[in-house]
């Protein structure tokens, strides 16, 4: 069980961090959310789609890491199936809580539990004045950057959305013989996009999303790779 | 040869209520307004003359009509305080309420599906048999999901869509002004705001124009009588005669008042609730902001007083003693509708054109179709216009005579005896032939689609079934062992409708945490 903590230096002057590639926190998830800077480096790996999130109706991009939910065929017991990691998972042990007295101020929390944390690892938090270390500083620079990367996605997303260029898409597999159909699922229809009146598709290419475009939809084509990949493990 | 004086250029409406702005609105997406090339769309309407606004319940074939004017839901939503409604649930209309008991059912929106089996036979069987089941919760999901409070769809539904079929409740006012917005900023309506001080013929009898006290005369080539139950150029100027049938259905007056939640968190019912009382009914319907409440009666069986202590006894029971405070609006009704619909180039949509109590939310319905089939059927000159008016004219009046034999149905399967309104509403002489009918055939067996032959009509097979065995209908069942020999595969199926009712309650969001959502985060056009 994960127990979130927000970061103080009395109670955490002790505490390390290791790094490691263990990402079983994950192992449950079959959908990862990514942010569009890194659709490029995912779409050789993993297919990206969009999904509506349940609660609140909004499309959000998401990686696809399994076929069923539970299910996430990149994640062994320690290891990473892949050699891109999704961004959203580098803060692990990490993570931002909004501040109970001000819920506009994010504060860094740490998972507790997790086996990454401990006391005489490799990175301290604090050094013994109570000062924040390099390492932490650095961690924490780059959750700040993902944090905006998200927030563009966002952007980028309602735009796709506001475009109209979305279509739900239902991704069929064939598994050991057997046909999977996985519902829910939005692109980017190739159709749409090039129907897209010139002065939106300049648009586009101004803010830097064709490629983040392009990519997602060429990364569909890695579905029947994720397939034969659960065919592999359960051999 | 085309003979320009014949085509058909300009329509006008007049009267801007819902009625009107509906019509304006399907008439300009359908005549393309807003091209240079399509028919010119006017509305007039009175700054002085209020909208009487009341109809606040709709069915489900509003939604079509929202999403081909390009309305999104969302905004609709959001600009109307509306809420989701699937159902009617009528208390007590068949015995009056003693102190232990009440009986209720529900109307609700879902069709049964029929591809696998029809399941009223075997429903009715198994009633004869002793079981209690309910007709609505053997049949559809969509009875369990009103008593628990829950909306018919979740935040990933694509506009309009669900999980059941649904209507909306709404302020009509604000639809009036969000239909307004739309006619005129999208879909190319001219709005003019003026009153109407007379109509001018021409040589042949057509109206010519209007005048108005500040944009003078205004010549169009076809006119919609909007303007409410005063009917200007259909009744008065052209003197269709108004057909009542007062004698069929007997509430002639209606007492409405607006009643405010006890506390924010108060739960918002996704149906209507009609509740008999001893000389009508309440309505009651919950908006984002308010309750809409209202006792619809019949002045020859009680007083205006005695009305106004019923109705404020029913908001007490949630209300206790603020109930005593609220403003009540009386409002008569004139039940009935003009002998013709569409004479000369004049068509009355509304009130004008016809009204029946709201029992069933018809008001805003019949409009709806009307204005549809208007904008369908639209006259491309006037030599066309003959046919067409005596199509529409056959048509509509179907479809009035439809809606009052269906309101009928409720009072007629009533065994309430409490006041002498119940016993009138029974007497033979007061029931339409053509609904006698029917109830004799169902006597005898269950309705089915070949009762209902036309396809335009708005009560059908399905909503006929749940008023008739939730009002505990009498079909006999002696020879139908034989003709229905899958008993087994029946109970299947009402066990599967029924078990994924109980697995809906558990994934579907409460109406007031829905209409919540959406209101914060929109819902997606796919």
């Amino acid at each position: 069980m994960a127990k979130i903590t927000p970061l103080n230096k009395e109670t955490h002057l002790n505490l390390t961090v290791d790094r490691s590639k263990n990402y079983a926190h994950v192992k449950g998830e079959h959908l990862l959310p990514v942010v569009v800077h890194e659709f490029s480096a995912l779409c050789t790996e993993f297919p990206i789609v969009y999904v509506k999130n349940s609660d609140t109706g909004q499309f959000q991009a998401v990686a696809v890491m399994g076929f069923e939910t539970g299910e996430n065929l990149f994640c062994g017991e320690d290891t990473w199936q892949a050699s891109y990691v999704p961004s959203c998972l580098h803060a692990y042990p990490f993570r931002f809580v909004s501040d109970q007295n001000d819920t506009k101020n994010m504060m860094i929390a740490v998972d507790e539990e997790s086996a990454l944390v401990g006391e005489g690892g490799e990175h301290r938090l604090f050094d013994s004045e109570g000062v924040e270390t390099e390492y932490l500083k650095n961690r924490g620079a780059s959750m700040m950057r993902h944090l905006e990367h998200s927030e563009i996605t966002k952007g980028f997303v309602n735009e796709l959305s506001a475009l109209e260029l979305l279509i739900q898409k239902n991704l069929n597999v064939d598994i050991n013989g057997s046909a999977v159909t996985i519902g829910g699922i939005y692109t980017v229809d190739e159709k749409k996009l090039n129907e897209l009146d010139t002065e939106a598709f300049e648009d586009l290419r101004k803010r830097g999303f064709l490629a983040a475009i392009y990519a997602q939809m060429i990364s569909i084509n890695q579905v029947p790779r994720l397939a034969k990949l659960k065919v592999d493990i359960s051999k | 040869m085309k003979n320009d004086s014949d085509s058909i250029r300009h329509a006008l409406i007049v009267g801007g209520g819902t009625a009107g702005w509906l019509t304006a609105c399907h008439l300009a997406k359908t005549l393309r307004a807003n091209s240079a090339d399509g028919i010119k769309i006017t509305l007039i309407e009175s700054e002085d003359i209020p909208t009487i606004g009341v109809g606040e319940g709709t069915v489900p074939a509003i939604r079509d009509s929202l999403r081909s004017l390009g309305i999104s839901e969302t905004e609709f939503i959001r600009e109307c305080d509306v809420t989701f409604k699937q159902s009617i649930k009528f208390v007590d209309w068949l015995r009056a309420p003693s102190e232990k008991k009440s009986h209720s059912y529900h109307h609700v929106f879902d069709y049964a599906q029929r591809q696998h089996l029809e399941l009223t036979p075997y429903w009715l069987m198994n009633k004869a048999q002793g079981h209690s089941g309910s007709y609505v919760d053997a049949v559809s999901i969509q009875g369990v999901l009103c008593d628990a409070g829950l909306g018919p769809k979740n935040m990933t539904h694509p506009e309009y869509e669900g999980s059941a079929s649904y209507a909306y409740h709404l302020d009509a006012i604000k639809f009036a002004l969000l239909l307004a917005r739309h006619g005129t900023e999208k879909l190319g309506v001219t709005h003019l705001k003026a009153n109407v001080s007379d109509i001018l013929l021409d040589e042949t009898g057509d109206i010519r124009a209007i005048v108005s006290d500040k944009h003078g005369v205004i010549e169009a080539d076809f006119f919609v009588d909007c303007s409410g139950f005063s009917s200007l150029l259909l009744g008065k100027k052209l003197g269709v005669e108004f057909v009542s049938k007062q004698d069929v259905l007997l509430a002639d007056t209606a007492l409405a008042m607006q009643i405010p939640y006890a506390s924010d968190s108060d739960p918002i019912p996704s149906y209507t609730l009609s509740t008999a009382q001893e000389a009508g009914w309440i309505w009651d319907i919950g908006l984002t902001t308010r309750r809409g409440t209202g006792y619809v009666y019949s002045s020859k069986y009680t007083s205006d007083e005695r009305a106004e202590t019923v109705l404020r006894d029913y908001a007490a029971r949630s209300l206790g003693d603020k109930a005593g405070d609220l403003n009540c609006r009386k409002i008569p009704m004139n039940v009935g509708y003009r002998e013709k619909f569409w004479h000369r180039n004049c068509v009355a949509v509304g009130l004008a054109q016809g009204f029946v109590e709201p029992l069933e939310a018809t008001g805003l319905l019949v409009y709806d179709a009307a204005a549809r089939s208007l904008a369908a059927q639209f006259p491309m000159s006037r030599g066309a216009m003959p046919a067409l008016a005596e199509q529409f004219n056959r048509r509509l009046r179907s479809v009035w005579d439809g809606v009052i034999d269906f309101i009928k149905l409720h009072y007629y399967l009533s065994a309430r005896d409490d006041n002498e309104f119940w016993l009138a509403n029974r007497s033979l002489n007061s029931v339409p032939e053509s609904l006698l009918k029917k109830l004799e055939l169902w006597k005898h067996q269950a309705p089915s689609d070949y009762d209902f032959s036309s396809r335009l009509d708005i009560f059908n097979l399905d909503n006929y079934l749940y008023v008739l065995y939730g009002m505990d209908f009498d079909t006999s069942v002696d020879n139908f062992s034989a003709r229905f020999p899958e008993r087994e595969k029946a109970q299947r199926i009402i066990q599967s409708i029924q078990g994924h009712a109980q697995k809906m309650k558990t994934s579907q969001l409460s109406n007031r945490e829905l209409i919540a959502r959406i209101h914060r985060y929109g819902l997606q056009n796919i």
